[in-house]
């Protein structure tokens, strides 16, 4: 008798389709999450495609009429900066906020499927790269700045918003380090000097060719320069660019799940 | 610490077992695409060698069979004495050993004839003269399924050392300080770098090493071959000895970030000096190889055995499913793999994607195989021990397989069974014992208050019923199961103090949201009508008031039909208005059914909405009872009067507990009413508008907290 009553209380399994409205209603309200904080959209969605718009039309208008691989070489590198950063800043700032206002210890306590926020955030940050890159992309083909084939551009493209992942792990890892407000601020101490020193802005000095590997922005600018097959500008095999990313996406990933399982 | 029941951890185990058989599956599929391997050694050699699968097959292999047997060790401790030793013989005959000659029967010719058909392909259409075997004793092409053979030839040997052992060992001393030995050389990380010292030996053993075989893979002969006995044998006893010693399993579950650490940074080594020169040669780099082999070995075994504890200990559906299945798609994946390696070895396309194109045909084929070959069937009852329904609809998925201890429910005076329990509970932070020892249990549709001043554990206690903490010691369930599983929580609705919701989100969006989790949540309309927020549905939670964001919690906490509710300081900041409705839907609630456990500092609010009230103070509960009991079980009763009495002078009177003058009047609390009544009339003519009552809550709630400060 008691044994019945408790089976009427233990709880039936639950369908796939629910599940999977689960993560849709979760990626919604990321998403909308998203693009009412305009303080984290506009700059984000906006920023690469001006500054691009800027040194392509502009600044370096006519060192590119003059030289079409400078016109890649500028492609590349705001394209990067387009698809990798929504991912870290979206991610980074939204999970620093999360934790500090208990949210994440809510989901942890109603029934969420364990990685509906976190799958959530990553279609996110990917989707939201692909919003920030394809202008970029739109103004390069329209423009004729840059002197590839559409084919080209597109199998870039692929490799670009691939390339979004390891940027996910590290806004987790930044989310997971600091709380608030103060990680936007964190996520570019880690972002910037990749950007630079990565040479991925402009070509870096002889003697600063050793320490480019160790930053991602450099192995996402050799997969997308293999993906379009410009060989001026690939300086390593393009498996150990794979290799680099996916140890740094491991790495940034274990400090995130460390870091949030001893803290929380 | 780990305090997952035993069948908690099972479901992680089963996911490591799973985990390593599948590992195979992409270990053999990556092995067309290595680059500088001759003909004849695997069915094909693809046109597109790589460098990247043969470091990542060579890191897979360090581990994957070691904890497979690990693993195995451990089941196989639990099986023998859970069946006695003919049951197990019985059961492992049928598990292992005929799976082990029928699918050899049905696997051998079609593993020939894939080879012959591969090699024919990579020598450009010349047939190959057919391999003759060994001529040396005991030669027999065992293929994959050599680890069939490998197990009973080690269950065989690790039974008879137990006889052995348990004939010379009679009073267990000797094994209860190997159960010690067990768990401390795990937790202080001594066992990583030990148990890998035999099958250095082993190999170094070896006059022929190359290295990136690992363990030679015993698969060409039936005398058993002495480093894989000694490697598998090793991971088989220690597996066997963690499930002995209780304290192991926790041990490796909180090690298990330092373990891989260990492994990356070992593996990394190991990569590096095999690229330099693949073939051992003898001398110090070989007896460094195979040591720090070892450690990746055993840091790999151990790390990814204590991270499935850790993270994968719930009980989930697909996973189970998937590690059913994995049994059968290891025995039936190298025909299929080496099938499709032949069929695109000459495709003019990269390893990169036709790597995945293998791995993912060989997949859907085999899950597709296993879900109506062999699930439903025979085979599934042969491989895993039961038949399942084709769309397992029915007895399918069964959560935690053996009945809870908590069965039958403890019924309560009223009948009411129990729906959530602290069973001797004991939790600390550091040094700070937050709850001892506690025994707490909620019954199905009544409303239990839990009071208690700051810092008593109140927060603690709901902490363990949500799933967020687990006890020290002792056992937190929730409808039947344990608040770690998500199938518990599902029934469950909460409102947590010190929590906002996204404020970019309208109160509506969050509803949707959080209703999307439950199996059978209100409408969304319904939801905000009950909880007394359709005003504000679709305002930016971000825009709401204090009290407004309360009442959006609340409907959050509503919005799946929870059967039990936890709702923490739920009224904190709403008016009178707000309040008097949310206390209407909490008594709907209580009235179809659900159990709430409430904490509050209105203790009107506990003493208006409760059937029961439990006292929380240091950790420990000092009262239980119905708001009457409670009530009853402090004597004291308050008196309030306008007299010119001074208050001192009546607080020295016997029988008075506490008196305090307020707008003119003086309210005395004493345990007894009458005499103080007498002697105030006796002593003062001009008193003037005297009232008696029994004590409230809050009286009873002081009274008791200052007790037991």
């Amino acid at each position: 008798m008691n044994t019945q009553v408790l089976n009427t209380l233990s709880v039936a399994p639950r369908a796939a389709n629910r599940a999977l409205g689960a993560y849709l209603q979760e990626i919604r309200c990321e998403a909308l999450r998203t693009v009412r904080n305009p303080g984290l959209a506009i700059p984000v969605l906006l920023m690469p495609v001006a500054l691009y718009a800027l040194f392509t039309m502009v600044v370096t208008a006519d060192a590119i009429d003059r030289d079409p691989s400078i016109g890649i070489f500028l492609f590349s590198a705001f394209s990067i900066m387009g698809a990798t950063m929504p991912a870290l800043f979206g991610i980074g700032a939204t999970l620093a906020m999360e934790r500090e206002m208990g949210l994440l210890r809510l989901k942890r306590a109603q029934p969420a499927p364990v990685a509906g926020w976190l799958v959530a955030k990553i279609v996110c940050g990917v989707g939201f790269g692909v919003l920030s890159y394809a202008p970029i992309a739109l103004l390069a083909l329209l423009s004729g700045k840059i002197a590839l084939e559409p084919s080209q551009i597109f199998a870039m493209s692929l490799v670009l918003i691939a390339c979004s992942i390891p940027f996910c792990a590290m806004g987790l890892m930044v989310g997971a380090l600091v709380r608030g407000s103060a990680a936007p601020g964190y996520a570019n101490l880690f972002y910037l000097p990749g950007c630079y020193l990565s040479g991925m802005f402009f070509p870096l000095p002889q003697s600063m060719h050793w320490q480019a590997p160790i930053w991602p922005q450099f192995h996402v600018g050799q997969l997308a320069m293999h993906a379009a097959d410009v060989t001026k500008f690939q300086f390593m095999p393009a498996q150990m660019s794979i290799a680099a990313l996916v140890g740094f996406t491991v790495l940034f990933s274990a400090i995130a799940v460390w870091r949030m399982v001893s803290k929380g | 610490m780990n305090n997952n029941s035993p069948d908690q951890r099972l479901h992680a185990l089963d996911a490591v077992r799973g985990f390593a058989l599948l590992l195979g599956v992409a270990f053999h599929a990556a092995l067309s695409f290595m680059p500088g391997w001759p003909p004849g050694i695997w069915a094909m050699n693809d046109n597109s060698p790589s460098q990247f699968l043969s470091d990542a097959a060579f890191v897979t292999h360090i581990f994957r069979m070691s904890l497979f047997f690990f693993i195995a060790g451990y089941f196989g401790r639990l099986l023998y004495h859970k069946l006695g030793a003919s049951a197990f013989w019985a059961n492992r005959g049928q598990r292992i050993a005929v799976p082990l000659i029928a699918g050899w029967v049905v696997l051998f010719p079609l593993i020939g004839y894939i080879w012959i058909t591969g090699i024919t392909k990579v020598l450009g259409g010349v047939a190959p003269t057919m391999p003759e075997m060994p001529k040396t004793p005991g030669a027999f092409p065992l293929t994959h399924l050599w680890f069939l053979y490998q197990l009973l030839l080690t269950y065989v040997a690790v039974l008879a050392i137990r006889s052995i052992i348990a004939r010379l060992d009679p009073a267990q001393k000797l094994r209860n300080l190997v159960d010690k030995l067990v768990s401390g050389s795990i937790r202080s990380l001594v066992a990583v770098f030990t148990l890998g010292i035999p099958l250095a030996g082993a190999l170094m053993s070896l006059g022929f090493w190359f290295y990136w075989q690992g363990i030679p893979t015993p698969d060409q002969s039936l005398i058993p071959q002495i480093p894989a006995s000694v490697g598998f044998g090793t991971a088989f006893v220690f597996g066997w000895l963690v499930h002995r010693s209780k304290e192991s399993l926790s041990a490796i579950q909180q090690r298990w970030f330092q373990h891989l650490v260990l492994a990356v940074i070992a593996t990394g080594w190991l990569l590096h000096t095999m690229h330099a020169q693949p073939m051992a040669q003898p001398g110090l780099t070989k007896t460094l190889f195979a040591l720090v082999f070892g450690v990746a070995l055993w840091g790999w075994v151990l790390g990814l055995t204590g991270a499935a504890l850790r993270f994968l200990s719930n009980y989930s559906a697909a996973r189970r499913y998937i590690a059913d299945a994995s049994y059968w798609i290891y025995l039936a994946h190298l025909p299929v793999v080496a099938g499709l390696q032949v069929w695109v070895g000459h495709w003019p396309l990269h390893w990169s994607m036709k790597y995945p194109f293998i791995l993912i045909a060989s997949f859907a084929l085999l899950f597709l195989s296993y879900h109506y070959l062999v699930r439903p069937t025979f085979i599934g009852k042969l491989l895993n021990g039961r038949k399942h329904r084709v769309w397992g609809r029915k007895p399918d998925p069964a959560p935690p397989a053996a009945p809870s201890p908590l069965s039958p429910a403890p019924k309560t005076p009223s009948g009411g069974a129990t729906v959530a329990q602290l069973r001797g509970v004991t939790k600390r932070f550091g040094s700070v014992t937050a709850l001892a020892n506690i025994d707490i249990e909620v019954r199905q549709g009544e409303l239990l208050a839990v009071l208690g001043p700051n810092g008593a554990g109140k927060s603690t206690a709901i902490s363990l019923w949500l799933g967020l903490a687990e006890p020290d010691a002792g056992e937190a369930t929730l409808l039947g199961g344990s608040p770690q599983q998500l199938e518990s929580r599902r029934g469950l609705g909460v409102m947590m103090q010190d929590v906002e919701l996204p404020k970019e989100l309208r109160v509506r969006e969050l509803l949707a949201l959080a209703a999307s989790y439950y199996d059978d949540p209100l409408p969304v309309e319904e939801t905000l009508r009950r909880a007394g927020v359709t005003n504000i549905a679709d305002r930016l939670y971000g825009k709401l008031s204090g009290g407004q964001k309360r009442q959006a919690q609340f409907a959050v906490a509503i919005c799946g039909q929870p059967r039990v509710l936890f709702l923490d300081e739920p009224t904190v900041g709403l008016d009178i208005q707000a309040r008097a409705a949310m206390w209407e839907s909490i008594r709907s609630l209580l009235a179809s059914g659900c159990s709430i456990v409430l904490t509050t500092h209105y203790l009107e609010e506990a003493e208006a909405l409760a059937h029961r009230v439990i006292v929380i103070n240091k950790g420990r509960v000092i009262a239980t009872g119905s708001v009457d009991e409670m009530r009853a079980l402090v004597a004291c009763r308050q008196i309030s009067c306008e007299t010119q009495l001074v208050a001192a002078d009546v607080h020295s009177w016997p029988g008075v507990t506490e008196v305090r003058r307020e707008q003119g009047r003086l309210h005395i609390a004493t345990t007894d009413a009458e005499g103080v009544v007498r002697r105030l009339l006796a002593a003062d003519a001009t008193l003037a508008r005297l009232e008696v009552r029994q004590a409230g809550l809050n009286e009873a709630f002081n009274e008791l907290t200052r007790e037991a400060a």
